[in-house]
């Protein structure tokens, strides 16, 4: 028995933040260049108040109505975010309740990143099948503009909030597999917030801001990322996962239907699109609205190339997400 | 490898810097074009034109172009 992807829906935040109110704070990033480094023109914030498991919980009743799909049925809930809304309890317990899921379902939160989709997949799949639950809901919400400083045009450039929900059951047709996973803790300095859990409760009293070997402003409260850094793991790994995972599935390149990476922005996708030699036809880029969306940003591109006709039935699609821990993972899929 | 190619591969990728501007004793990092974005573009060249991993340790201990050169021609070897 197999598990596969039933149906997708996402939601977005109302309150947009364009290029032109970026550049009006810098000026020397004008919108245009914004646009052109980036290939985002958009990306959707969250209002104070609103938390990750707010917009995870309209991703779901879009889910339930889009699809006709009875909250009733679903048995478990995956939950993935960094933005959890407290340290416990755990947020999908909290959504088991808003979403009128039964009390026979299990429910928890997983923390990645870019990775989580993938490895939400993985784990709704080895649940369903083995059959220790029939349809699972995987949520993967994130709201890093609550962690993102004013003063970082780079990282308020490239990401937006969003959530995303999925349904993962048995399947006649479709699958999902198999897999490919890999982590490097060597770089979980290059992308993070550093105060805020245990580690650190609280920036020390009194730290200045450190500007970095680029010119990026750095507070430890804050989200920063290391972008050279994170671009010479992406080159070097996403590759290495493409490759094994032809290999495990026995597909040569042409077999491959689509592919559909972590959008993290146009660079690293045009980078990544011409270093493997993919035709644009099978290549998905998703991330001009709405921007790079942490572990959304897979199934956001994927409803949309289901619905534009890019991706059909029996396809052979390739997920891969990679960043934040540093985590990737990837997988085939067929709907 | 060549060290002219190499200048001028390095001259795309900074911003806004005329061709025949940059040479092999040029210290990147004083450019007032210097940032995270010069970084990635040239990592991103490095590896289409040369085939070669850039790491940003190794970038950071290079000063002038052409010491970048010397470092990368180490390698492709």
């Amino acid at each position: 028995m197999k598990a596969a992807i039933k149906a997708i829906s996402y939601y977005l935040p109302p309150r947009i933040e364009t290029n032109l109110e970026i550049s009006r704070e810098f000026p020397e990033w004008s919108a245009d260049k914004i646009a052109e480094k980036t290939g985002i023109f958009e990306r959707h914030i969250a209002d104070e108040g609103v938390c990750a498991s707010d917009m995870g919980a309209e991703s779901a009743k879009l889910l339930f109505t889009e699809h006709g799909i009875d909250p009733h049925d679903v048995d478990f809930i995956l939950f993935c975010t960094q933005s959890p809304d407290y340290f416990l309890p755990t947020t999908a317990c909290l959504l088991q309740d808003r979403l009128g899921i039964p009390q026979t379902a299990g429910a928890l939160d997983f923390n990645l990143g870019c990775s989580g989709y993938v490895y939400g997949l993985a784990l709704a799949a080895g649940l369903v099948e083995t059959r220790q639950a029939r349809s699972v809901l995987l949520i993967t919400a994130e709201t890093y503009s609550k962690f993102i400083s004013p003063e970082d045009k780079t990282v308020r450039s490239l990401f937006g909030d969003a959530a995303a929900a999925t349904l993962v059951a048995a399947s006649e047709t479709g699958s999902v597999g198999p897999f490919v996973f890999g982590t490097d803790g060597r770089g979980g300095e290059h992308l993070i917030v550093k105060t805020g859990g245990l580690r650190h409760r609280q920036a020390a009293a009194g730290k200045a801001a450190v500007v970095d070997e680029f010119g990026n402003v750095r507070r430890d409260n804050c989200l920063y990322m290391n972008g050279p850094e994170i671009l010479v793991f992406t080159l070097r790994i996403v590759p290495q996962v493409v490759a094994s995972l032809r290999q495990k599935s026995g597909l040569t390149e042409d077999q491959v239907d689509h592919y559909i990476f972590h959008q993290a922005n146009k660079y690293m996708l045009d980078l990544l699109r011409k270093k493997l030699k993919i035709p644009p036809e099978k290549f998905c880029e998703h991330l001009a609205g709405c921007g790079n969306t942490v572990s959304s940003t897979i199934p956001i591109a994927l409803y949309h190339s289901l619905k534009a006709g890019r991706i059909r039935e029996s396809n052979r699609v390739m997920l891969v997400g990679f960043g934040v821990g540093l985590s990737w993972a990837g997988c085939m899929i067929q709907l | 490898m060549n060290i002219d190619d190499f200048v001028r591969h390095f001259e795309g990728a900074v911003d806004d810097v005329a061709a025949g501007s940059l040479n092999p004793q040029t210290r990147f990092r004083d450019l007032s074009q210097w940032s995270s974005l010069v970084a990635l573009n040239i990592i991103a060249m490095v590896d289409t034109e040369y085939g070669v991993e850039l790491s940003v340790e190794e970038l950071r201990k290079c000063q002038s172009i052409e010491e970048l050169f010397q470092l990368l021609s180490g390698k492709k070897k």
